[in-house]
C-alpha cells in the first residue's frame, strides 16, 4: 500500500474515533418542545385540543408525551424533562401497594405513565400570566383570573363553558390557540421550587397535579358563571379535585383526592420501586408521612369505607341556576 | 526518501497501536479492583461483629484510605443532618405556601440521611452513632412528625442490619407519641401482605 494512503487511513481513523457520540433526542431549538419519550421510543400520543392519546409502547417502555410551553425557563425545560425521564423509566412494582392498581389502572409504571398521558398535556412557566394566554370573544364578563392550584384546567375549561355560545375559549401554548373541550386539557405551571427539586420530588409532584385535571362528576353551572363573574372559588370541588382547608393547611375533601394519590404514589416507591437509590425512595417515604395527614381518612379510603376511586372524566354540565 | 516516509508511518501506527492496547489493560486494572473492592464490602457487611475500624482496615490493604474513610460516618456528617432536622413550623409554613409540592426542608432531611443509613448499614458502630441522632429526631417535640416518623422507620431498618440495635429500637417505637404512631401504622397498611 502506498505511503500516502496508509497516512490518509490513519488520520481517518483518529477523525473517527474522536468524534464522540451524539447526545440523545428530545430538546430542541425548535419554539415548542414535544417530548419524544425514551430512546428507541416513538411518539404515538397527539395532542388535539383537550384529547390527548396515548403514548406508544415500544420495547417495554411507555413515552410521556407532554408539550412544553416555548416560554419555559431552560432550567424548567431541563427540570421537566428530568422529571418526565423518570415518570418513564421508573420501575415500580405496585401489587405490592394497596390502591396502587385501583387508582392507576395496574400494577407498573407504564400505568403511571397512562394516567399522566390522560391528564397532563401542557407544561407552562412559573412565569406565565394566564391571563395573557387565555382568548375568549370579546366580553366584559371575565375578571381578571386568579388561579388557586397549579393545574388550573378545570377553570380554564370553567371559562370555555361561560363562552360557549360564542365559540369558547382557547388557551395560546408556544403562540398557537389550543382548544379547551374539558378539564383533561391538562395544563400544568410550575412552581417556583420545582426547578430546584429533585427529580423524584417533582415527579411526584406532576402525579399529584395530574389528578386535578379530573372532573369525575361533570361541573355545576352556578359554579361555571360565579367563578368567571366574581372569581368565586367553586363550591363541587370533585370537578378539579379541589382542595379545601384543614386546620389552616390544604387538604382534600374526599376520598382519592390528590393527595391520596400523591400518597399512594409515594409509598410504591418506597415499597416496590427496584431502579430507585435508597436516598429516593427516604425522600418517597418523608413525603408519604408528610400528605397521609392531608388526604381525606386514608385509612377509611383504604379499608373500602368510601368505595373504589373514581378515575374517570366527564364534560357534563348541571344546570343548577 | 519514500522509505524514511513509510518508516515515519509505520511508526505512527505502532504508536497508536500500544497507546490503544495500554489504555484497554488500565480499564481492565480498574474493574479488576472494582471487583475485589466489591467483594470486601460484601464481606464485612455480612460480619456484624465488626467493630475496630483498624481491623477493617488491615483487610483492605490494596483499598484507598480515602475510599475507606468516605465509608464511615463523621461528626461533620451528624452536624449537617442535626442542622436539617425540620421543625414543624418550618414544614408547615413550606406547606402551605407550595401545598402541591413535597416540602423542601424535608425533602432535604431525607436526603442527607439517606447516604448516612447506608454506611450505617456496614458497620454496627456507625449505626450506633446514627441511631442516637435518629432516636433524638424521633423523641422530639418540636420536630415535623413527617421527620420524626421517617427517623423511627430508620432506626427499625438499622435494627434489621444490627440485631444488637433491636432492643433500642423496639423501646423507641413502644414510647413515641400517638400522632408519629399512626402515620407509622397507616404506613404498614399500606403494605400489601
Amino acid at each position: 500500500m502506498r505511503a500516502d494512503r496508509i497516512l490518509f487511513l490513519i488520520l481517518s481513523l483518529i477523525f473517527l474515533a474522536s468524534c464522540g457520540g451524539s447526545g440523545g433526542g428530545g430538546g430542541s431549538d425548535r419554539e415548542e418542545t414535544t417530548t419524544g419519550g425514551t430512546e428507541g421510543g416513538s411518539t404515538g400520543g397527539t395532542t388535539t385540543g383537550g384529547t390527548t392519546t396515548g403514548g406508544t409502547t415500544t420495547g417495554g417502555s411507555v413515552n410521556f408525551d407532554v408539550t412544553l410551553d416555548s416560554a419555559l425557563t431552560a432550567s424548567e425545560r431541563s427540570a421537566v424533562n428530568g422529571s418526565i425521564n423518570l415518570l418513564e423509566t421508573i420501575r415500580i412494582d405496585g401489587s405490592k401497594t394497596d390502591g396502587f392498581s385501583e387508582v392507576f389502572g395496574g400494577n407498573s409504571e407504564s400505568n403511571v405513565v397512562s394516567y399522566m398521558e390522560n391528564r397532563v398535556n401542557y407544561v407552562v412557566s412559573e412565569f406565565t400570566d394566564h391571563n395573557s394566554r387565555i382568548l375568549v370573544p370579546s366580553s366584559p364578563a371575565l375578571r381578571k383570573l386568579q388561579v388557586y392550584a397549579s393545574n388550573s384546567s378545570v377553570l380554564f375549561w370553567y371559562i370555555d363553558q361561560y363562552f360557549s355560545q360564542g365559540g369558547g375559549a382557547k388557551y395560546v401554548i408556544s403562540n398557537v390557540p389550543r382548544e379547551i373541550n374539558s378539564s383533561r386539557i391538562g395544563i400544568i405551571q410550575l412552581g417556583d421550587i420545582f426547578g430546584s427539586s429533585d427529580t423524584i420530588t417533582q415527579a411526584i409532584t406532576l402525579v399529584h397535579e395530574a389528578r386535578h385535571s379530573d372532573c369525575p362528576d361533570g361541573a355545576l353551572a352556578s359554579d361555571i358563571v360565579n367563578f368567571v363573574e366574581h372569581g368565586f372559588s367553586p363550591l363541587n370541588k370533585s370537578c378539579g379535585q379541589l382542595h379545601g382547608s384543614c386546620g389552616g393547611n390544604s387538604c382534600d375533601q374526599f376520598a382519592w383526592g390528590p393527595y391520596a394519590i400523591d400518597y399512594i404514589y409515594s409509598i410504591s416507591i418506597v415499597n416496590g420501586c427496584t431502579s430507585c437509590s435508597f436516598t429516593e425512595k427516604q425522600q418517597a417515604q418523608i413525603n408519604a408521612n408528610m400528605v397521609q395527614d392531608a388526604a381525606f381518612d386514608i385509612e377509611g379510603t383504604m379499608n373500602g369505607s368510601h368505595g373504589r376511586p373514581d378515575m374517570s372524566n366527564s364534560t357534563q354540565v348541571r344546570d343548577d341556576l | 526518501m519514500k522509505n524514511k516516509y513509510s518508516y515515519g508511518i509505520g511508526l505512527i501506527v505502532i504508536v497508536l497501536a500500544g497507546f490503544f492496547v495500554a489504555n484497554e489493560n488500565q480499564t481492565t486494572d480498574v474493574q479488576a479492583e472494582s471487583q475485589q473492592q466489591s467483594e470486601r464490602i460484601i464481606s464485612s457487611t455480612e460480619s456484624t461483629h465488626v467493630e475496630n475500624s483498624k481491623e477493617i482496615e488491615s483487610i483492605d490493604t490494596t483499598t484507598n484510605t480515602k475510599e475507606i474513610n468516605s465509608r464511615r460516618i463523621t461528626s461533620e456528617d451528624l452536624q449537617k443532618l442535626h442542622g436539617t432536622i425540620p421543625s414543624k413550623k418550618v414544614v408547615s409554613e413550606e406547606f402551605n405556601a407550595n401545598p402541591h409540592t413535597p416540602s423542601k426542608s424535608l425533602m432535604t432531611f431525607a436526603k442527607n440521611v439517606g447516604p448516612l443509613m447506608e454506611k450505617a448499614f456496614l458497620n454496627e458502630s456507625d449505626a450506633n452513632l446514627l441511631m442516637k441522632e435518629l432516636t433524638n429526631c424521633a423523641g422530639n417535640e418540636s420536630v415535623a412528625n413527617a421527620a420524626r416518623a421517617l427517623c423511627v422507620q430508620d432506626v427499625e431498618e438499622l435494627a434489621k442490619y444490627h440485631p444488637g440495635l433491636k432492643t433500642k429500637a423496639s423501646a423507641l417505637r413502644e414510647n413515641i407519641s400517638p400522632e408519629v404512631q399512626k402515620i407509622l401504622d397507616t404506613n404498614e397498611a399500606m403494605i400489601k401482605k
